[in-house]
């Protein structure tokens, strides 16, 4: 992970321009400077310096920002914020050590998927929209047991997860392209299964037999965000392991968190390794691609059509456009798509609000910057909004529904796999 | 700070907006120049709340530094003798855009880009453009007087201003102006308080004159061998009856420096570079933009080339936005003067400035606003050698010497804050800093607004 001497070297380049303020959406919703990029890199610096500690209101400093990263596109200097909030992370982690309920998530609920299914299978009943709680979507799983957030529902978690519907391995429909192992992330296992379904349905349309191993588990995101390096680091070699047995050219992730955390996230705990776990380790990643700039990559072998024409905005999300620099390729594969129009919307690029287990934790915050990309999808006209990553699906899913806006949220695979 | 007061300003602004923990007095420290020490932030949402404030404040004697966006260049909204903090960024509403009566009445809190895109979308223009125009507010705007690169033809901040509401010192609501274009009634208070860096009042509304918004407009990027002849050019464009919006200059050391560092393929062997944008009604912008080149040519020009599209005149852009960028990740610490001479002074001060910092063993670029004089002489320096920061203050009190002799002014855009509180004198003779003190103590007696600053 980075280093104090890292995160210090990206905090003291910062010159105070506030470049950044334009661009912050947790500044724009609270307009509180403390709570800016700028304020964070500011005080996190001061933490660095031993001249400010690690207090209650640095930890909210440290939790209230959605690592979307939009300051460091416009920063003149190049301040890498994450890595200044990351080692923060890391460092209250260290000392002041996770709170029960993320301990035990971390420890035990994201290490195996056995655990987790169990443990969602008792909370279903809990959690359907008859029992009084509204229905939304479930983020990353942990901030189940992290607290619950006041006003803002859990989802309903499916009554059966992915992997029950989805067999091991999947055959190539046509002539065979390749072998490709499926990185389904917690969401699509056990919440929108609709959408692990559709991933792995257009991969096989495509041509490429998949291997969805079992022994997967969560890719280790909620840990590693929150500072935990040491839980992440388990959790992302036993993802490593459990794909690594099988021969594959690629193991592709339909979630832009988890593509995120496979690609960067592991990368940079690769670094803390040595041997064979660190081989290993950046091999995995090296392997990982996102769907959209997997198939864009290869190329699309089928054409296909809307029944009806229909207009789409595309929304980006952080970790893709920011993150991985796939801005491109999902709107390629719009294009190829018959009887589909895009419309762009203003800021398609700014985050949507949702940012993990942010949503749950901040609720007004996050459905404040949640309603700008609603009223902005909106003003293209379009009725669906496509994008990359089931956490920007459930929080402009349940923003439209709060705002009364009749729009809807889809993942790009749903619509490539229903428009064959 | 005592509980007590700290409680009685509670009341005013909600806990949520009244902040005194270390971070929150950390984050709200400084602006991009320097560091101070407040005891209290206060976020203010209404003209009322800053009133209350300010009585309590003036009872007690307690320094109030208000507060935009903190993008100060030169430390205006640093506050330096503790105190409170007074941010008015969430006073943020556009009140009203009259298309009839072409203004814009706006809290100080309204980002100043914002305010572009609001008038712009009803065919109106806000001419004022700084370059911080993304994230600075419109209050911090008028209290500095902000300018940008649009002033040549269109001037700064204070030539839009047409009504202003000010909480004075003592609580009382100021109000300024009117909704008239002319307006000849009294002395003009509105002017007064454009530029007086919050240490008369806290600017709580503005009423902003608007433009129709110009048709279009064309950018032309050309190189010259010297200052001298690209200096020469600007004065035939002005001669010729064309009045650019926009005539940015970029010296040797910049074109080479920048070069560098970003392969732009900039020319390096041109001692200026001169990015000109005309606009207006289209048959008037291509006539101009004709006559420009040809006059280029004629000159002797290294190149030059035209930009039709948003795209392609971005394209020309880039070594000027970019290049700015590139120097700011490459020097430890980037210092930018705005010192500003007439414009027949230009050729002499790029001289002067890169013969100051030779003799400083000082790294040194020079771009500006080559119209309007406003030159901006950017150092790139570095703390850790030995002797590098009293250099850089020598050199800088040479250069400020220089401007003024030649008759220009140490700041055109920037403001003085504390950055260039020490060379005051140099421009300011003792009947002027005893008028400013005498105009201070009528308006604030107790000097509790911003105090430590210019006056």
């Amino acid at each position: 992970m980075f280093t104090r001497e890292e995160a210090l070297a990206e905090a003291i380049k910062c010159s105070g321009c506030g470049f950044c303020l334009s661009v912050c959406p947790v500044y724009e919703a609270v307009g509180i400077e403390t709570l800016s990029s700028r304020g964070r890199v500011d005080t996190l610096r001061g933490v660095l310096l031993g001249q400010l500690e690690l207090s209650e209101r640095m930890m909210q400093i440290l939790d209230t920002c959605l690592l979307c990263r939009a300051c460091e596109e416009v920063c003149p200097p190049g301040v890498k914020l994450h890595r200044v909030l990351m080692e923060g992370r890391a460092k209250a982690v260290r000392q002041r050590g996770l709170p029960w309920a993320k301990r035990l998530a971390f420890r035990r609920l994201l290490k195996d998927r056995r655990y987790l299914s169990r443990a969602l299978g008792y909370l279903r009943p809990l959690l359907k929209e008859d029992r009084g709680i509204p229905g939304s979507k479930i983020r990353h799983l942990p901030s189940l047991f992290s607290g619950i957030a006041g006003g803002r529902g859990l989802p309903p978690i499916a009554s059966r997860p992915l992997r029950a519907r989805v067999g091991p391995v999947t055959a190539p429909v046509g002539n065979p392209r390749g072998r490709v192992g499926f990185f389904s992330g917690c969401y699509m296992e056990f919440v929108e299964t609709g959408m692990g379904d559709a991933t792995v349905g257009v991969l096989s349309q495509e041509g490429f037999e998949v291997f969805y191993p079992r022994e997967q588990t969560c890719c280790g995101a909620p840990a590693l965000y929150s500072g935990d390096v040491e839980d992440a680091l388990e959790i992302a070699l036993k993802n490593a392991r459990a794909f690594l047995s099988q021969k594959l050219d690629s193991v592709i992730v339909g979630c832009a968190t988890c593509f995120d955390c496979l690609k960067k996230g592991y990368s940079s705990l690769s670094s803390s390794l040595q041997g064979e776990e660190k081989e290993m380790l950046e091999e995995f990643s090296s392997m990982v691609e996102e769907s959209s700039s997997f198939l864009v990559k290869k190329g699309l072998s089928r054409r296909r059509r809307l029944s009806s024409p229909n207009l789409v905005t595309y929304h980006d999300p952080c970790h893709l456009s920011r993150g991985g620099a796939i801005v491109r390729e999902p709107r390629e594969l719009l294009a190829s798509i018959e009887g589909l129009e895009l419309k762009e919307m203003s800021q398609p690029r700014r985050c949507c609000g949702g940012g993990g287990s942010f949503g749950l934790a901040h609720p007004e915050i996050s459905i404040e910057i949640g309603r700008w990309k609603v009223q902005d999808i909106q003003a293209t006209g379009a009725k669906i909004a496509v994008t990359s990553c089931p956490g920007c699906i459930l929080q402009i899913q349940e923003v439209a529904r709060r705002e009364g806006a009749e729009i809807k949220a889809v993942h790009l695979m749903e619509l490539l796999h229903g428009a064959l | 700070m005592k509980r007590s007061l700290i409680k009685e300003f509670r009341k005013i602004v909600g806990e949520k907006r009244c902040l005194w923990t270390p971070e929150d007095l950390y984050a709200y420290s400084h602006d991009c120049y320097a560091r101070g020490n407040p005891e209290l932030v206060l976020i203010v949402k209404s003209s009322e709340e800053v009133s209350s404030i300010l009585r309590i404040a003036n009872r007690e004697g307690i320094p109030v530094t208000p507060r935009g966006a903190g993008t100060s260049l030169c430390g205006a909204t640093t506050p330096i003798r503790g105190g409170i903090v007074l941010a008015t960024n969430q006073m943020n509403r556009i009140l009203e855009v009259s298309q009839e009566d072409r203004l814009a009445v706006v809290e100080p809190g309204v980002v100043t880009l914002r305010l572009h895109q609001a008038v712009e979308s009803v065919g109106l223009f806000y001419p004022p453009d700084p370059a911080s125009s993304a994230m600075s507010l419109i209050g911090g705007n008028v209290a500095t007087n902000a300018g940008g690169p649009r002033c040549l033809k269109y001037g700064v901040t204070r030539d839009y201003l047409m009504a202003l509401e000010v909480v004075l010192a003592d609580g009382e609501i100021l109000r300024t102006g009117s909704r008239a274009v002319k307006d000849v009634t009294g002395y003009d208070l509105t002017r007064l308080m454009c530029g007086s860096e919050g240490t008369l009042g806290v600017i709580t509304r503005i009423t902003v004159r608007l433009i129709p918004k110009p048709e279009c407009k064309k950018t032309i990027l050309t190189s010259f061998r010297t200052v001298e002849e690209a200096s020469q050019m600007v004065s035939m464009i002005i001669g010729a009856g064309i009045l650019p919006t926009t005539l940015e200059f970029m010296d040797h050391a910049y074109i080479r420096t920048v070069e560098d560092l970003m392969h732009l393929g900039l020319p390096v062997e041109a001692g200026a570079m001169l990015l000109i944008e005309v606009d207006g009604f289209r048959e008037a912008v291509e006539r101009q933009a004709k006559m420009i080149e040809s006059f280029c040519r004629e000159r002797g020009a290294l190149g030059v080339q035209v930009g039709m599209t948003q795209e392609e005149s971005d394209q020309l852009w880039a070594g000027r936005r970019m290049g700015t960028v590139a120097l700011m990740r490459s020097a430890k610490l980037m210092i930018s003067h705005d010192a500003t001479v007439p414009a027949s002074k230009i050729p002499d001060m790029v001289a002067h400035t890169h013969r100051i910092a030779r003799e400083a063993d000082l790294k040194v670029v020079i771009i500006g606003h080559a119209g309007d004089g406003n030159m901006h002489p950017i150092f790139l320096l570095d703390p850790s050698r030995e002797g590098e920061m009293d250099r850089f203050r020598k050199a800088s009190e040479e250069l400020f010497l220089f401007t003024v002799r030649c008759g220009g002014t140490l700041s055109g855009e920037h403001g003085i804050g504390i950055e260039k509180n020490p060379f005051l004198h140099l421009q300011v003779d003792e009947v002027g800093v005893r008028t400013m003190k005498a105009i201070k103590a009528a308006l604030d007696p107790k000097g509790i607004l911003n105090p430590g600053k210019f006056v």
